[in-house]
């Protein structure tokens, strides 16, 4: 992936690559100034960029967007805590495996926006209630992911370790979190997603600040130029999240190969 | 014996359950005992109120999600074949891939109205990046060798379609159809508790706004059994359909 370019020959690469979306954003100006499709269905780009402009100028976006970004990355630690320490534990005690596997299962397959109405009713419209809902639907690829992780480590580094004289505590810091790092950190990025899926969920079905909140209520009013540049600007946001934990990742992984993601 | 140690957890969550919400630890509303949802979900099903609009959410994840297979397949080979098509497609699909489709319901209900068309298009939309993304991940890993060889045997290049590269890319696809069908399911379910017009993401959202706990644990519970036999369905078609693949090297799922 391109985005984060150092060398100063491949702006030329960004540039290709950025072309379609430039080719699209024209074509939509177009389409919209030349009344091909009304602006009541779709206002201009160019009256989208200055809502935008506007929004972010006078802090509103700014506003909601913390409150979005406090749930979601709140929720997010919170299942990284749990699911790392919950994944560790099963895999390497039989008695916890036992125990929690069997609702690892029965839970696994519930689509998670459906504990939304449940959080709702259990805490109410607030940040807890969105920070619970998140927590819930990251919490299970973390575990899965570093259980696998943490499994599959292979008995010879352990071994060795051990010849080599590291004290049984110092394994798990030293060995087996390190070894397991690529399979957690897949759960982490397969969760990332999913905490900006449900925090946008949350907010559309039932909150009073946030993004999704914005969103709706420019939706309500017919404000549709803000309403898209709020979706647009959200969109970005959701986009360099993705990338910068990209980057985050390969920076933890230099050591290990893997292959790039298409 | 061996079925209860493998089970003992849930069922101790299920006993602590009824106990707390009969004991009245917990208020009703919060927790109802199982036994009553239990009730509620036999009444709902008999009443003839749960089953009709499981189908109307399926209805709705189903077609959007067959939509986005169709599309995405046919997207993913042609950006795996066309330069063209994948200097054009490759950054939207980056940009897709990343961000939540789900602040669209807005736009979709202005766009398409709040009936199914609007609900089907959005899970399409929601379906088509993973779905294109895994199918041309497939095609594009079929061995060159694979292709010359049919070549060389004669096979007409339309052909090498149909015999060499959708074959070889089965197994991908299979991949992105078991990302896509939760993603049909989640968007589905969310414009339902947005927009309404029925459904179990509406029987669920309604019967939070009233606080009635029996009926909102019954809907979360079709809504479990839903994301339960859906998963397992598409197992098993994956296991029919590749079974000649995987028999041999093992899932690795």
């Amino acid at each position: 992936m391109t985005v984060f370019v150092k060398a100063p020959g491949s702006a030329l690469r960004l540039l290709s690559r950025g072309a379609p979306i430039l080719v699209l954003l024209a074509g939509w100006e177009l389409a919209t100034r030349s009344g091909l499709i009304s602006t009541q269905v779709l206002p201009t780009f160019s009256s989208v960029f200055v809502a935008a402009v506007d929004l972010i100028a006078s802090g509103t976006l700014g506003r909601h967007l913390a409150v979005s970004l406090y749930r979601a990355l709140g929720g997010l630690a919170l299942s990284m805590l749990i699911g790392i320490a919950l994944g560790l534990g099963m895999a390497t005690s039989r008695r916890v495996e036992n125990f929690f596997d069997p609702l690892v299962a029965l839970i696994y397959p519930l689509p998670k926006t459906a504990l939304v109405p449940l959080t709702m009713v259990w805490l109410g419209v607030t940040d807890r209630a969105a920070i619970l809902v998140i927590l819930l639907a990251c919490l299970l690829p973390i575990v899965i992911n570093t259980y696998h992780g943490v499994r599959a480590v292979e008995r010879t580094l352990i071994w060795s370790a051990r010849s080599l004289g590291t004290p049984t505590r110092g394994l798990f810091v030293r060995i087996v979190i390190p070894a397991a790092m690529p399979a957690i950190l897949n759960g982490i990025s397969i969760a990332i997603p999913l905490a900006f899926i449900v925090v946008i969920s949350v907010e559309l079905v039932a909150s009073k600040v946030g993004v999704g909140n914005l969103i709706n209520g420019y939706g309500g009013v017919g404000a549709y130029d803000y309403m898209f540049a709020t979706i647009g600007t959200f969109v970005l946001v959701a986009f360099i999240a993705d990338r910068l934990a990209v980057h985050v990742r390969s920076r933890i992984l230099f050591w290990h190969e893997q292959k790039d993601a298409p | 014996m061996k079925l209860l140690g493998k089970t003992y957890s849930v069922l101790l969550v299920i006993g602590l359950w009824e106990s707390a919400a009969r004991s009245g630890f917990v208020p009703f509303f919060f927790l109802p005992p199982l036994s009553v949802i239990a009730m509620t979900f036999a009444t709902q099903i008999t009443d003839g109120v749960l089953v009709p609009q499981t189908l109307l959410t399926l209805f709705r994840a189903f077609g959007g999600f067959a939509v986005a297979v169709v599309v995405g397949v046919i997207l993913g080979i042609a950006m795996a074949r066309f330069k063209a098509v994948h200097w054009f497609f490759d950054p939207l699909i980056a940009l897709g891939m990343s961000v939540p489709t789900l602040t669209l319901v807005p736009a979709f209900m202005l766009w398409f109205g709040i009936e199914n068309a609007s609900k089907i298009l959005l899970v399409a939309v929601s379906c088509v990046c993973p779905m294109t993304v895994s199918t041309y991940n497939g095609a594009r890993g079929v061995h060159p060798f694979l292709i010359w060889s049919a070549r060389a045997m004669g096979t007409a290049e339309r052909k090498l379609l149909w015999k060499v590269i959708m074959p070889a890319a089965t197994p991908y696809i299979f991949n992105g159809m078991q990302v896509a069908l939760p993603i049909s399911l989640i968007v589905a379910f969310v414009f339902e508790m947005v927009a309404g017009g029925g459904g179990l993401g509406f029987l669920e959202i309604m019967a939070a706004r009233f606080f009635n706990s029996p009926d909102l644990f019954a809907a979360l519970f079709a809504i479990l059994i839903v994301g339960f036999a859906v998963d397992r369905i598409l197992r098993k078609i994956r296991a029919g359909v590749l079974g000649w693949l995987e028999r041999d090297h093992g899932e690795g799922v």
